[in-house]
């Protein structure tokens, strides 16, 4: 079933933590293919282990048994070629907008990094704050920064771990929208884990339904409606309710 | 007037209030003495007047400042690296924290006899000319007893309490080594090594005044000690005085170098 335009191939992969209660199965046998320029959300309970698959993809954690392949390689090690978003944002208080997102660009000339730090600071909406703090800006802004840095250094993959949790309802309306924006200007291969349904079935291409710990792929969802998609449309309400049945939250009518 | 303003008009007020009551109650509990008794505010204010025009406090002061410097950059030297080492390899930290909390409640006092013994007969010089007495030595050891311990301490709790996201980010980034630790490890550190800082140089004041007590011929504790045998009760309390505001004036400097260092961060206090 391996496809030529698979970009990340996940097969067999176990993850078990020891405890002092013993060993902990959290991931059990996840068999999935990323393609390359998709949107993928990984769905799932909350506890369920799709955080740490996204922390193996991205070769933070090394899995138990099985192998993640990354362009046919076996990922060791995390890589600039794919980054990480953080949960709550990972920029770093201690440096302006502009260091922050030439963090990644150390050993380019500095007339090139200026280009690609306002490029990408431009991208995501920020011209006129390179020389801000983190603690000036607003949450939703911070977030933003964290997506040029990670953008900065032109990398294959994105990996969004809950990227919008920490973000009031209002700037998380605003910055799916913003994500949708970026990623149909890149086509970048992202991959979301989130536990709001209703967020994966608006942004994504694919949406992989995770089942309880130890955690396998249950099903894909194919997401077809055009964007930008409104999620009380009927087709993506039937969507939702599918994929609360399957992780067991019956809806009433 | 702005809300601030007045908060800021009612901490002076009440602290002047403050103030006057001790020196008041003071004043009335050392009422009738003279100079070889508890002396008076009245009393300690004219020995201290004697002793600025006399010229020997600026000198005394100075002479402290100089062995607290010596000592605590000494330890600022050490205890850095050696602490963001404890908190960046876990086995580091287990070899060595047993033996720095087992040293660390000792008081740099009880060293004293083993500093003079140590370092009695040494004098440090540079190019013929004398840039440490002995007991300069034996001081600025002491001082880096005290200041040693909390720095190592606080450091290393500060790098291995580092957020694993921005490790990770860093990784991510392909930021490693030097860069790893200049731009990442140490910023981050940085909050909490400055309280650090601050607590050790607060100890080390403390401490350079009871090491003065031996030994040296200058310096504020010495000052306590030779107007004691010179039973000049007002000096003693005049430089008590003198080493209460200097350790303010320190503890004042190192909490500005705090709020400069992290406002931008949204961590000040302003």
């Amino acid at each position: 079933m391996t496809t030529k335009s698979a970009k990340i191939r996940v097969s067999g992969v176990t993850k078990t933590f020891s405890t002092a209660k013993g060993t902990t199965a959290v991931l059990d046998g996840v068999d999935l293919e990323v393609r390359d320029g998709e949107f993928l959300a990984i769905v799932g309970p909350s506890g369920c282990g799709k955080s740490t698959l996204l922390n193996c993809m991205a070769g933070f954690e090394r899995p138990t048994a099985g192998r993640i392949h990354v362009d046919d390689e076996v990922v060791a090690r995390p890589h600039p070629k794919r980054v990480f978003v953080f949960q709550e944002t990972g920029i770093f208080p201690w440096f302006s907008v502009w260091d922050n997102v030439g963090f990644g660009l150390d050993g380019m000339p500095f007339e090139e990094k200026h280009e690609h730090v306002m490029k990408y600071t431009r991208l995501v909406g920020l011209e006129g704050f390179e020389r801000s703090f983190p603690a000036e800006l607003s949450g939703g802004m911070k977030q933003r920064v964290e997506f040029a840095r990670a953008l900065a250094v032109e990398p294959d993959v994105i990996f969004l771990d809950e990227p919008f949790g920490a973000l009031d309802a209002f700037t998380r309306i605003e910055m799916r929208r913003e994500i949708v924006r970026i990623w149909q200007e890149t086509r970048k291969t992202c991959i979301l884990v989130t536990h709001d349904v209703a967020e994966a079935l608006e942004l994504a291409d694919r949406v992989a339904i995770m089942t309880r710990r130890p955690a396998t792929v249950h099903s894909i969802l194919e997401v077809e409606s055009p964007r930008p998609r409104d999620t009380d449309d009927a087709s993506l309400r039937e969507l939702r309710d599918h994929v609360f049945s399957v992780l067991g939250v019956e809806r009433r009518a | 007037m702005r809300p601030k303003a007045v908060t800021r008009l009612r901490t002076v007020v009440l602290g002047a209030i403050g103030v006057s009551l001790f020196v008041l109650a003071w004043h009335l509990a050392t009422l009738g003495n003279g100079i070889t008794g508890v002396p008076g505010p009245l009393l300690t204010w004219h020995g201290l007047v004697e002793l600025a025009t006399a010229g020997v406090l600026w000198k005394n002061i100075v002479a402290s400042v100089f062995r607290v410097a010596w000592g605590f950059c000494l330890a600022v030297a050490v205890g850095i690296p050696l602490g963001t080492w404890m908190g960046w390899k876990a086995n580091v930290a287990q070899a060595l924290n047993p033996t720095i909390q087992l040293l660390r409640p000792i008081s740099p006092i009880a060293w004293i006899p083993f500093a003079v013994i140590m370092f009695g007969g040494v004098n440090v010089g540079l190019l013929g000319r004398r840039l440490f007495d002995a007991a300069d030595v034996s001081a600025a050891f002491l001082i880096f007893l005290a200041s040693f311990f909390p720095i190592v301490t606080a450091t290393s709790s500060a790098v291995r309490g580092i957020d694993s996201k921005y490790i990770r980010s860093a990784a991510n980034f392909g930021v490693t080594g030097k860069r790893l630790f200049t731009r990442v490890i140490l910023p981050a550190a940085l909050p909490q090594v400055l309280t650090g800082l601050r607590l050790a140089l607060g100890i080390a004041w403390v401490v350079i005044v009871a090491a003065e007590m031996l030994g040296v011929t200058s310096g504020l504790g010495f000052q306590v000690n030779d107007s004691r045998n010179n039973l000049r009760m007002d000096y003693v309390a005049a430089a008590m005085l003198v080493i209460g505001s200097v350790g303010l004036l320190l503890d004042t400097g190192m909490s500005l170098l705090e709020t400069q260092a992290l406002a931008r961060r949204g961590m000040s206090r302003r």
